[in-house]
């Protein structure tokens, strides 16, 4: 009888930790782990989602734009081409409008669906503008609805401010596949690796993983 | 609250016990003051943290337990007319703040500073009666902070400077002053005691 007794105050107090503790939230304190976690995954996430994403817009634009026909040596709205046909190697395009992406430099190498992106200047996360530079390849595949999938992979480096910076690669491809919408890419398969530094010391490094979809992710940091 | 209170009684009780003092109308004065605030603008403020998107705001450690002492005062006035003086203020405060990791949430260190300055001044007399005066004033000088941040001993020295919009002074040798000052060592309520010579 003693021996249930102790079994019930014991699970009871259990219960009452339990139902205690979810009425705190990390987010209510500053300097937590948590929410700091939270911030360092959006960062890389802004980096996958954002930053690699327009460069895929770029290049669907580019493509669309291509497949105009106005790809002779005129100055086009949004590109400068050199005046060859997008999927001819040797073809050398670049942003001249929007931002973000403006001076994106796309080239065409080889005869398959691959060509490389490269940019250097300013580039926002989330309001934050710094100097990023990056050269990434995308190989695209089929793709449904409004857009094609893509592989990605490459790399880049950014340098903000306080002596910080990083450099963030792929390892290995990262697909990005068009969602059920058929309006955005909301599937993501690979890695995207960050390395933070501060003054040259290096101070995290982390990676992104997707396990299908951008919101199916798993990070890790301080490795 | 306390303070407070115990400062307004002491306010309103000085007139009627410096009323029996003889009137020396000495031309040196020398208080010692204390101001509620200090105004860290001098270094840049070091707490600042802003919920950003940005390496600095994810990586840099959080700040706790940020304490400040008054900036505490003294100040050397010379009358060269009855309602104008000079003088030299010297003022110091303390400050101390610990870091924690921004991911881990562990103490990583600590920060202490001093700061020290040192400011001639001036003072207009616009208003002087016998146990009462109101006044305005100015000081400009140099200001030195020293301390220590995590392992790193830090020393950093720029201008000081203090305005005085408006202030009262009440007794006549002995007189309790409360200023409101601002500027960036102190900013605020000031309350002084002080002497004439």
């Amino acid at each position: 009888m003693k021996r249930i007794l102790f079994a019930i105050i014991i699970s009871a107090s259990l219960c009452a930790c339990k139902k205690e503790s979810s009425f705190y939230y990390d987010s209510e304190f500053t300097g937590t782990y948590s929410y700091n976690s939270t911030a360092g995954c959006n960062y890389l996430m802004a980096v996958a989602t954002e930053l690699l994403v327009d460069n895929l817009r770029a290049m669907e634009n580019a493509l669309e734009f291509n497949s105009f026909g106005s790809v002779s040596n005129s100055r086009t709205s949004a590109y400068h081409s050199n005046g060859k046909d997008l999927w001819t190697p040797g073809a050398e395009w670049e942003v001249t409008a929007v931002t973000a992406i403006k001076g994106v430099k796309i080239s065409k190498d080889s005869a398959d669906s691959t060509w490389t992106l490269t940019r250097s200047g300013d580039y926002g996360i989330n309001g934050n503008i710094y100097p990023t530079e990056y050269s990434i390849t995308l190989r695209m595949h089929k793709g449904a609805g409004y857009h094609y999938d893509w592989e990605v992979s490459g790399n880049g480096t950014r340098t903000e401010n306080k002596g910080y910076g990083c450099r963030f690669w792929t390892d290995g491809p990262v697909n990005y596949v068009v969602g059920v919408s058929g309006y955005n890419w909301s599937g993501a398969f690979g890695t995207i690796w960050m390395e933070v530094n501060c003054y040259d010391e290096t101070v995290d490094k982390a990676f992104l993983r997707f396990n299908g979809s951008t919101s199916d992710y798993r990070y890790m940091r301080g490795l | 609250m306390k303070k407070t209170v115990f400062l307004i009684f002491f306010l309103a009780a000085l007139p009627f016990s410096v009323n029996a003092q003889p009137d020396r109308n000495g031309k040196v004065e020398v208080s010692a003051n204390i101001s509620g605030d200090v105004a860290d603008t001098m270094f840049g403020n070091y707490d600042f943290y802003y919920n950003s998107m940005d390496l600095a705001s994810i990586y840099e450690p959080r700040t706790r337990n940020v304490n400040y002492t008054p900036v505490f005062s003294v100040m050397g006035e010379y009358k060269l007319r009855k309602d104008f003086s000079v003088g030299l203020e010297a003022a110091w405060w303390h400050m101390s703040k610990e870091y924690y990791d921004s991911f881990t949430d562990d103490f990583t260190g600590s920060c202490s500073r001093h700061s020290v300055s040192l400011m001639p001044c001036v003072k207009y007399r616009y208003l002087i009666r016998r146990s009462f005066e109101l006044h305005s004033g100015a000081a400009v000088g140099a200001g030195l902070m020293f301390g220590k941040d995590g392992n790193d001993s830090t020393s950093e020295m720029q201008a000081a400077y203090q305005f005085l919009p408006i202030g009262m002074r009440i007794g006549r040798d002995i007189y309790a002053t409360l200023d409101y000052y601002m500027g960036n060592v102190a900013f605020g309520v000031r309350f002084g005691i002080g002497y004439r010579f």
